[in-house]
């Protein structure tokens, strides 16, 4: 059997494919051309072109033939609503954040713990001209902003010291990075069951946010946040809390 | 260059492997797609070879590729593979872009053309709804909607299809507000809108006559997005003497069944 020729550029060319697909959730633009991806990216036209065929032969890509430019496919929304229902919240979590939206009238998020970092899993927004939106998928410390700090403060003693004693950099001016500081914030939220945080990781963003849990370990974090100047904290933890207390006897009830 | 698990270079591994670039390319997407088709939240390399009948060394070549690129991510304890969080900015990025009216707008003029009766299509907004589009059949009697105007949410075929679908808090606050009667009727009684809207989840297509105007008629569907929210109505109405409710609704699901699939509807089992 003859060797295949370059491994090496065979096993690039998959990783230049998703640049170009990864190209499209990364520009503002909704569709992109064959010229603007080659130019962005450093690859030649006909390179391009024949990645684009093969992610439009699975659906990850569209073509629309009159304008001959390229937008996003279905598989691309399949993938990423399969990967939501493979956590371990989900089912119980997700459909919760529309009812609880409604009722505070401001942004629902819930975000899940990766190794020493956070990120937002989903959201929903209320039907009002000033609404807070977060990006998914952007990994946060555990340290800054009310999601990250409700799940840290409920991990286990080890994980979260191991954690502290690392190192804690700022995200905003307001991120609280002393270990000792953050110790007692931690006490506190494990006391009253959530999180609050004001321009921690986002300036000018307020949440609170609470875990939750399963078996008593921590699965998720489930958070409302909106423009701190309107933001009315204790209300929007009150409903929280319910909301939560709601998914955890479902979590618990369903394990 | 990297040598998998077993030693074997994955460049030197036996047939069943990888030929030119773009089927290289082609199976590290169908490695995707094992896993928006399969049950299981998490996929072992042997199962993925299986499925793709290719070899465990060419597989694991691709899931490093993939996992550079956050797409898939494995679990340390199990070794198992699961699809990553950066699925999630695809998702985001094609879900967040959606302009449900722009992408309505030209299967309009084809329902209208099918049917022979005025199209409309509806957006919501608080408790009200709003023609946002309406396209003309070109004959001589035509029903014709006032765009922009807001309507209260219990009356009409349009109003229905949405309130139909509204999270049970809202569609309470609906039917506990005041619920005006039809073309000055008395008011409606709210079990019977409850036990219609019933009807028009089963059916997926609500049905008006005299309601709004007297002497019209019309039938109505939601665009559903992925959480099964509605994100649009579409309607088709006619003067109500004329107008055949069955087959506009045919043509009109038609059209609403592949606009809510655009919007992510029903797209994972």
């Amino acid at each position: 059997m003859p060797k295949i020729a370059e491994p090496r550029a065979s096993a690039s060319t998959v990783d230049r494919a998703l640049d170009v697909l990864l190209l499209f959730s990364s520009v503002r633009a909704t569709t992109l051309g064959v010229s603007e991806i080659a130019q962005e990216l450093g690859m030649s036209k006909p390179a391009v072109h024949r990645v684009l065929t093969s992610l439009r032969s699975r659906n990850l890509v569209e073509l629309d033939e009159e304008s001959r430019r390229y937008s996003l496919g279905l598989l691309a929304v399949s993938m990423g609503l399969r990967y939501q229902r493979g956590l371990v919240a989900a089912d119980a979590a997700i459909p919760a954040l529309r009812p609880l939206s409604d009722e505070c009238q401001e942004t629902t998020t819930l975000s899940v713990r990766s190794g020493d970092r956070r990120y937002y899993v989903e959201q929903v927004t209320p039907d009002r001209p000033v609404v807070m939106m977060v990006q998914l998928a952007v990994p946060f410390p555990l340290h800054a902003g009310a999601s990250s700090k409700a799940i840290l403060a409920f991990l286990p003693e080890a994980q979260r010291e191991r954690y502290l004693t690392g190192r804690l950099d700022p995200v905003t001016p307001q991120t609280r990075t002393d270990p000792r500081s953050l110790r007692r914030e931690l006490e506190q939220i494990r006391a009253q069951g959530y999180a609050r945080s004001s321009s921690e990781r986002q300036t000018g963003a307020a949440a609170v946010a609470a875990p939750i849990r399963k078996g008593g370990e921590v699965v998720a974090a489930m958070s409302v946040c909106g423009p701190e100047a309107r933001f009315d904290a204790d209300a929007h933890a009150e409903r929280l809390l319910a909301a939560v207390a709601r998914i955890t006897a479902e979590l618990d009830a369903a394990a | 260059m990297s040598t998998s698990a077993n030693g074997i270079d994955p460049a030197e591994a036996p047939a069943g492997d990888l030929g030119g670039t773009a089927a290289t390319v082609e199976r590290a997407l169908d490695v995707l797609i094992c896993f928006v088709r399969s049950d299981a939240p998490d996929l072992g390399v042997t199962e993925l070879a299986e499925k793709l009948s290719l070899s465990k060394a060419a597989v694991h070549r691709l899931l490093t590729s993939l996992r550079g690129r956050g797409m898939v991510e494995i679990d340390e304890v199990t070794h198992r593979y699961r699809l990553g969080p950066t699925v999630l900015t695809l998702s985001q990025s094609y879900l967040s872009r959606l302009d449900v009216t722009a992408l309505a707008a030209p299967e309009l003029p084809w329902l209208c053309r099918a049917t022979n009766e005025t199209v409309t299509l509806s957006r919501r907004a608080g408790l009200t709804r709003y023609y946002v589009e309406q396209v003309l059949p070109d004959r001589d009697v035509v029903r014709m909607v006032s765009v922009g105007v807001p309507f209260p949410l219990h009356i009409g075929a349009s109003s229905k299809a949405f309130l139909a679908h509204l999270t049970a808090a809202d569609a309470e606050t609906v039917l506990a507000g005041p619920l005006d009667g039809p073309s000055g009727r008395p008011p409606l009684d709210p079990d019977a809108l409850r036990a219609e809207l019933d009807q028009v989840r089963t059916r997926g297509w609500s049905h008006s006559q005299s309601e709004r105007d007297l002497g019209t008629a019309s039938v109505a569907a939601p665009i559903l997005d992925y959480r099964g929210e509605p994100r649009a109505v579409m309607s088709v109405c006619g003067p109500a003497d004329r107008f055949r409710p069955e087959a506009c609704a045919a043509a009109l699901l038609e059209v609403t069944t592949r606009l809510s699939r655009k919007m992510g509807h029903g797209v994972i089992a």
